[in-house]
């Protein structure tokens, strides 16, 4: 059987690890990075580039530069390059091809398993996406695991004391808070609670807000249309924001920045720790409804939390670590690795499917409840949020008007009351309900969860005991035919690098070697 | 859910939160899909495990029981997915390819609304079939707050005690949050309170039928409270546990103000 491995998909970085011995073990990608940037471009040669390789030329070639796709998951969003669409799936894929492949240099051994790693509070059809991306990319998704879970699983892998964690998990486009009760062999998930548009990206586009306004005040020029001086803008916008970590002042210094009739612009400004708190108040401030919901959701209070665990490269923020230890009344553990915890978790989980792990077992919860729409933009709810998985429930409808020979039903998830403030998953039509008077005829309908967290639907006329399948797609999900040829795409492309590059190892290894792989800075996911 | 959750976990129903946690780990090593990868018996074992697991913990934080389907009187079906409020949902789901108007009632509606003349949304049943519940009476509204509009698809799951957790995190108390106020907390029994309450909404809205008829129905659940004691039937458990009796008193005290429109189905 192949290895298996643990994917962290991240919005700005993913990692990938293994067991390797019993452990889970980081494999470094082929540039010696932890963690590889979730960036993937398109050269005007037509290469491929995904990594650090596509972050460094980032500037010259922002227009056909891809990054934070995951923001885009399960949306019908596509990127357009030299003619061609490609949905954030694909996008995905490119990055997590990268890491097999990495992988599979690095263990020496073919790998086609693997755990992917999604954010908690994800939906459905992001779910459905990040699996989606896996199977382009040629990997078997075993399983696809929350990734507050998947750390504290990291975590309590080897701390089996009974305890009650809170995992708060703040990433580069993601917040997650997960309640779980750690105990003997067994980890629990109680409650989770989360914002999928709230991490560090966020915090990166209010320096980049007070860098044009810096610019804009001195030289009176707009630069937010220049789309070379706004990727400038945000790479300098990141590397003060995580050296305002450390440093309470820095000084942000781009040399032509901009072009006139006068001669070039330069941006020279200086941020404090405390200004950069001011600026992004708002976003840490935000992270205080999920944490409350989730010690709500558990039934639990502050004080009955045991440990709080930060994961995620934006729990690096002075001001975010501050306000975790005021909400929760205590200091935040700092024994795990915020950036590779996530990945280690998920090989773990590997292992226990794969049987390498054994008297471990992992009970997560669907972060959503699952429901339909009723008449007046209601939002009946079916399947809590919080009920553990796999879960499964059915219920019997009957009709409402006489001979009515079929219904409509939308699927929706979230916690909102109203059917429009919800996310669909799609809706199903079923037909063929035997004509009768209404309120005679019996439908089951099934609404079943697995234990990715993806919601399939069933229904059974009773009447004829004949059941009906629904595949419920939404809008931004890829039909089985889509995701065939996206993988077909994908290995003609991935041969052709292959081939490309090839040939340039052959020339290389004609030419003198001058240097050696040049080590990458260990990006982490900010 | 058909089965009884404590059953299911293999407990009594008396057991403390921690026997259940307990039991429920027991079973989860024993049927976990990741444990038995393949088995789609265990799988199917797991699911029920979990789902009597969430109504049994629900129940133990409610201080509700578990009642067999069908058991509340559910007209000639008596299996319509409901029990406490979990899938209570089931009885009122106003499906509908048409979204526009209002249907308060458990069906899937393609045409028009299907119970005219009948001003206070009862929607009842000529056949039976017993899809309404006492939670449907009332037409839902357009909310301006939409906290207001969680509280009543609470109230309309019947998950009561949610709703009031909803209603008292709102800081205006306007006639909506009253009548919502009013429908919960009546329902979970505390009938003088819900009864206050609705008299507010009705005070605050005097023009609003909805609200006028709330009042009414409570004012005539008390009396029709009141006249079954004397029967000598005890009925006081059942009412205050049992919306659906509570549904049927207050359809046989409304059927006989407006001199038996109504039809009491559940």
């Amino acid at each position: 059987m192949s290895k298996m491995i643990g994917i962290d998909l991240g919005t700005t970085n993913s990692c990938v690890a293994f067991m390797e011995n019993g452990h889970a073990t980081v494999i470094p990608n082929v540039e010696g990075g932890r963690t590889t940037p979730s960036v993937v471009a398109f050269t005007r040669s037509g290469e491929r580039l995904v990594g650090q390789s596509a972050k460094r030329q980032a500037v010259t070639n922002a227009a056909r530069t891809f990054s934070s796709v995951k923001r885009e998951m399960g949306s019908d969003k596509s990127y357009r390059v030299d003619g061609k669409d490609y949905r954030p799936q694909e996008l995905s894929a490119m990055i997590l091809r990268k890491l097999k492949e990495d992988a599979e240099k690095y263990i020496g051994e073919s790998v086609t398993d693997a755990v992917i790693t999604v954010p908690a509070y994800f939906t459905d059809a992001q779910r459905q996406a990040t699996k989606d991306a896996g199977t382009i990319a040629g990997l078997n998704v075993q399983r696809i695991i929350n990734e507050p879970t998947s750390a504290a699983l990291a975590y309590g892998f080897d701390r089996m004391d009974p305890r009650k964690v809170m995992v708060y998990d703040l990433g580069g486009g993601t917040f997650d808070v997960s309640i779980l009760e750690i105990g003997h062999d067994m980890i629990e998930v109680i409650a989770t609670a989360g914002n999928n548009h709230l991490g560090g990206d966020d915090f990166d586009q209010c320096v980049v807000g007070f860098l044009l306004d810096a610019f804009r005040k001195e030289h009176g020029m707009d630069l937010s249309k220049d789309p070379m001086a706004m990727q400038r803008l945000n790479e300098a916008a990141e590397k003060a924001k995580i050296e305002l970590s450390s440093a309470k002042e820095t000084t942000i210094n781009l040399p032509f920045l901009a072009q006139t009739a006068k001669g070039p612009l330069h941006l020279e400004t200086s941020l404090t720790r405390a200004r950069f708190e001011e600026l992004t108040a708002h976003l840490v401030e935000a992270t205080r409804g999920p944490v409350q919901q989730s010690l709500q959701d558990a039934g639990l209070s502050p004080g009955e939390i045991d440990r709080v665990l930060l994961v995620g490269g934006s729990t690096r923020i002075p001001a975010v670590q501050e306000a975790v230890r005021k909400m929760m009344g205590r200091e935040p553990s700092r024994d795990i690795n915020p950036d590779e915890c996530v990945a280690m978790g998920a090989c773990l989980q590997g292992g226990v499917l794969t049987g390498a792990v054994n008297s471990l077992l992992l009970i997560d919860v669907t972060p959503l409840s699952l429901g339909i729409e009723t008449l007046g933009d209601n939002f009946a709810q079916i399947i809590p949020r919080n009920t553990p998985l796999p879960c499964h429930h059915s219920q019997v409808f009957t009709t409402a008007a006489n001979f009515q020979t079929s219904v409509e039903i939308n699927v929706l998830q979230g916690e909102r009351g109203t059917a429009s403030g919800n996310r669909s998953l799609g809706k199903f039509r079923l037909d063929g309900i035997h004509r009768a008077l209404r309120g005679i005829p019996q439908i089951e309908v099934t609404f079943t969860i697995d234990t990715n967290g993806i919601v399939q639907v069933t229904a059974r006329d009773l009447g004829t005991n004949r059941s009906q399948d629904i595949t419920i797609t939404g809008s931004g999900n890829m039909s089985r035919e889509e995701i065939q040829r996206a993988m077909r795409d994908a290995e003609m492309y991935a041969e052709q690098d292959r081939l490309k590059r090839e040939a340039e190892a052959h020339h290389s290894s004609r030419s003198s070697r001058r240097d050696n792989n040049p080590q990458d800075d260990g990006a982490m996911e900010v | 859910m058909t089965q009884n959750p404590f059953s299911v976990l293999g407990v009594s129903s008396s057991a403390t939160e921690d026997e259940i946690k307990s039991a429920y780990r027991k079973l989860a090593k024993k049927y976990h899909p990741d444990l038995n990868p393949g088995d789609k018996a265990a799988e199917q074992k797991m699911k029920e495990v979990n789902e009597a697991y969430a109504e049994a913990l629900r129940l133990k934080k409610t201080g509700g029981t578990w009642q067999p389907e069908g058991a509340g009187g559910y007209g000639g079906y008596g299996g319509y997915g409901s029990y406490g409020g979990y899938g209570s949902a089931g009885g009122q789901n106003g499906y509908g390819s048409s979204s526009s108007g209002w249907n308060g009632q458990g069906f899937w509606g393609a045409g028009p609304r299907q119970s005219q003349g009948d001003p206070f949304g009862f929607g009842f049943d000529p056949f039976g079939f017993g899809t309404r519940q006492q939670s449907t009476r009332f037409r839902t509204r357009n909310y301006a707050n939409p906290e207001l509009k969680t509280a009543e698809n609470h109230v309309l799951a019947q998950r009561y005690h949610d709703a009031l957790n909803v209603l008292n995190r709102v800081p205006t108390h306007d006639a909506d949050w009253h009548a919502l106020y009013a429908r919960a907390d009546y329902a979970l029994g505390n009938r003088i309170s819900g009864l206050n309450h609705a008299r507010q909404a009705a005070g605050m809205a005097p023009g609003d039928p909805d609200y006028q008829s709330l009042l009414r129905e409570m004012e005539a659940g008390r009396q029709e409270y009141r006249q079954t004691r004397q029967t000598g039937y005890d009925f006081r458990s059942a009412l205050c546990g049992n919306p659906f009796l509570t549904c049927c008193a207050m359809n046989i005290a409304l059927n006989c103000c407006l001199g038996g429109r109504f039809m009491c189905c559940c």
